[in-house]
């Protein structure tokens, strides 16, 4: 019988609860979206007493549903000042809906101020004192729980997280007991140091696994959507995924002139190619006299696009480095150095900071003068700055916007505070609809629609063409019960491009559920998870005025196409509206 | 005759040893050349490349190419 596990810091005490009827069907984002706006005041501190965290596995997670092990987390964000949802693909989700915790929700502050370890096991959860872990990195703390516990799952805040800094993430640990796969975006890292929680252990021990009402209609579903993985060029075995990982984008971003550089000054970046995924395979393989396939970060999953990067004699600097970190720390910052940008994405996973926020906020200080582009040594000095807690260290930590005040820098990337990630909304408007009008700030996978409007999925769409509202709106939609499903976003290539695997998708949670669902389903779903996190949002002070790109796009032209911002309001006001109308 | 640079990427990248990630190679070709018959002259399968860009727009394998285009050529691609 799946429960709610609620934790109360303020009195260190735990409970198991019954899941309330209205809950019954949810998981993922849409549970812990739901939870929040049903529980936290929108106008609340996010870093106060009243704020919540909300873990929550999708709906297969823990099933034998393909590259499933997402896990969501949900709470007011202390860096948009609005809902937020951040998932993670990890074994701690496995373990989590394996024990039937359908939702974590971790409330409350406790009045020592001191950090604790929530221990979860099989009908059995309490906190425990912290203080040999208190201010230690990500890594130390993974090795010494699971030094302490075996085989167990670890999430975690590093030094960051208990800063309560806004560019932390919550931690997980991947297949190896790497502290590398986070819900980063959003300071979420931030609320749960707020907490006093530092550490989260759960071992499934005697679990008995994720219940399933129709075996036959899940069994059907599975097989049509891994047939689809495991044929689509982008992610079946040594497809693009496999191969070169998530920084195979790092090219054809490049050559679309959309990849940006020194702090969004422009679209193309001169040494994109020393810090693409096909350079981190050909190193690899030179490295190690041969092939390297990528891993899985978490249980069950086939695509397996997690890369590692080594460094001259073939040491492990950092797994894994994906696009968006590459990117971030390297193009962005005006850097081509790999082993740097590794070394970087190892402290960012240390620290306990999102690679992206990160990124970003180094180039507005490049920008601003602190440092200039290019400067790897000064780069690095700036991470080990927000790990001390330093004032400078406290300025980058709280991200790009904080960080573009306190340098007086106007070409700040961000949308509702949160730094865009790597693909540039002057060159590829679609993308910039889903920045500018997502619940979640600036981000990508709120809305992929990169997958049409550059890589061909679904058919190629002209990356210029502004009227890409429907589009944006129908990605949003159909990501929200992706990110509810348990699934890994990147099942989206299948699915959108192989109509049996959608299906599929649709029929394998169906059967976990006991619902007579089909596509109309997936939308109806994901339109009431945005209305929800929509009304928190406005609620909370972000309405149509937040759903708009920083100032600076609509009069500076981006290099190579010398294109500015061009989307209206009307039309992004146009994407909530067809919610509205509803 | 006209003079084209051809970068190429990924798994294409065989087809073109010699050429470093993101260097180009320069091709002379018969004057109204199309991509499709750039790809025939280079031995690459014209099945294997899915997204053509010409001086960073994408154009179709029919686009036909002009003195002093730079083409950049990928199998599928994706990730994020």
């Amino acid at each position: 019988m799946a429960k709610i596990l609620r934790v109360d810091m303020t009195s260190g005490t735990v409970k198991y609860e019954d899941v309330p009827e209205k809950y019954a069907m949810m998981a993922g984002r849409w549970l812990t979206s739901s939870m929040v706006a049903d529980e936290v005041d929108p106008e609340c501190h996010p870093l106060g007493p009243t704020n919540k965290l909300v873990f929550a596995p999708g709906i297969v997670t823990g099933t034998r549903a393909a590259t499933s092990a997402r896990l969501s987390v949900g709470g007011k964000s202390p860096l948009t000042g609005g809902i937020k949802e951040s998932n993670a693909g990890t074994k701690f989700a496995v373990m989590q809906a394996r024990l039937g915790i359908k939702a974590l929700v971790v409330e409350g502050q406790p009045k020592d101020g001191k950090s604790y370890l929530l221990e979860i096991k099989k009908d059995a959860a309490r906190l425990l004192p912290a203080d040999d872990l208190a201010g230690k990195g990500a890594y130390e703390t993974t090795d010494a729980l699971v030094a302490k516990y075996g085989k167990v799952g670890v999430s975690c805040v590093g030094p960051a997280g208990e800063f309560k800094l806004s560019g932390a993430g919550i931690c997980f640990s991947d297949e190896k007991d790497r502290a590398s796969r986070y819900a980063g975006r959003g300071g979420l890292g931030a609320v749960m140091g707020s907490k006093g929680l530092k550490a989260i252990v759960i071992d499934d021990t005697g679990a008995a696994g994720v219940p399933i009402a129709n075996k036959a209609l899940f069994e059907q579903g599975r097989k049509k959507l891994l047939a689809g993985l495991q044929s689509h060029d982008l992610t079946k075995p040594k497809g693009a995924l496999n191969s070169y990982g998530t920084a195979v984008l790092i090219n054809i971003m490049n050559e679309a002139g959309g990849l940006p550089t020194r702090n969004f000054s422009s679209g193309r970046f001169e040494g994109a190619a020393k810090v693409a995924g096909e350079t981190i395979f050909e190193r690899n393989k030179g490295l190690l006299g041969k092939e390297e396939y990528n891993h899985a970060c978490s249980p069950g999953c086939v695509i397996q696009c997690s890369n590692t990067v080594r460094d001259a004699n073939g040491n492990e600097i950092a797994s894994c480095v994906e696009y968006e970190t590459a990117w971030a720390l390297g193009p962005n910052c005006g850097i081509d150095d790999l082993e740097a940008i590794a070394k970087m994405t190892w402290l960012c996973n240390d620290i306990g900071v999102d690679t992206i926020e990160m990124g970003a906020t180094i180039g507005v200080a490049m920008e601003g003068g602190a440092l200039p582009f290019g400067d790897v040594q000064g780069a690095i000095k700036l991470l080990e700055e927000v790990g001390k807690g330093t004032p400078i260290g406290r300025i980058i930590g709280n991200g790009a916007g904080f960080a573009g005040k306190a340098f007086g820098v106007t070409r700040v990337p961000t949308v509702k505070n949160q730094a865009m990630p790597a693909y540039e909304p002057r060159a590829v408007k679609g993308i910039g609809i889903t920045y500018a009008t997502s619940t979640m700030g600036a981000d990508h996978t709120a809305g992929y629609t990169i997958a049409p409007e550059i890589a061909g999925v679904s058919g190629k769409l002209d990356q210029f063409d502004p009227n890409k509202a429907d589009l944006s709106y129908a990605f949003q939609s159909t990501t929200a019960f992706i990110d509810t499903s348990g699934h890994c976003l990147f099942i989206a290539f299948a699915i959108l491009d192989i109509p049996s695997a959608y299906e599929g998708w649709v029929e394998e949670c169906a059967g976990v559920v006991g619902a007579n669902w089909t596509a109309a389903d997936v939308l109806r779903i994901g339109d009431e998870v945005l209305r929800t996190e929509r009304r928190f949002n406005e609620a909370a002070g972000l309405g149509k005025a937040a759903d708009r790109l920083p100032e600076f796009m609509k009069y500076e032209p981006l290099p190579p196409h010398n294109v500015v911002w061009n989307v209206s309001d009307e039309d992004l006001d146009s994407v909530y509206g067809r919610l509205d109308a509803k | 005759m006209i003079n084209v640079k051809v970068r190429v990427y990924a798994s294409l990248k065989e087809y073109l040893p010699g050429i470093a990630l993101g260097e180009s190679a320069e091709v002379t070709m018969p004057p109204e050349a199309t991509i499709g018959i750039l790809l025939d002259k280079l031995g690459i399968p014209r099945a294997e490349v899915k997204l053509c860009y010409v001086s960073g727009l994408y154009r179709e394998q029919g686009y036909v190419l002009s003195e002093g285009d730079e083409v950049a050529l990928f199998p599928p691609v994706g990730g994020g």
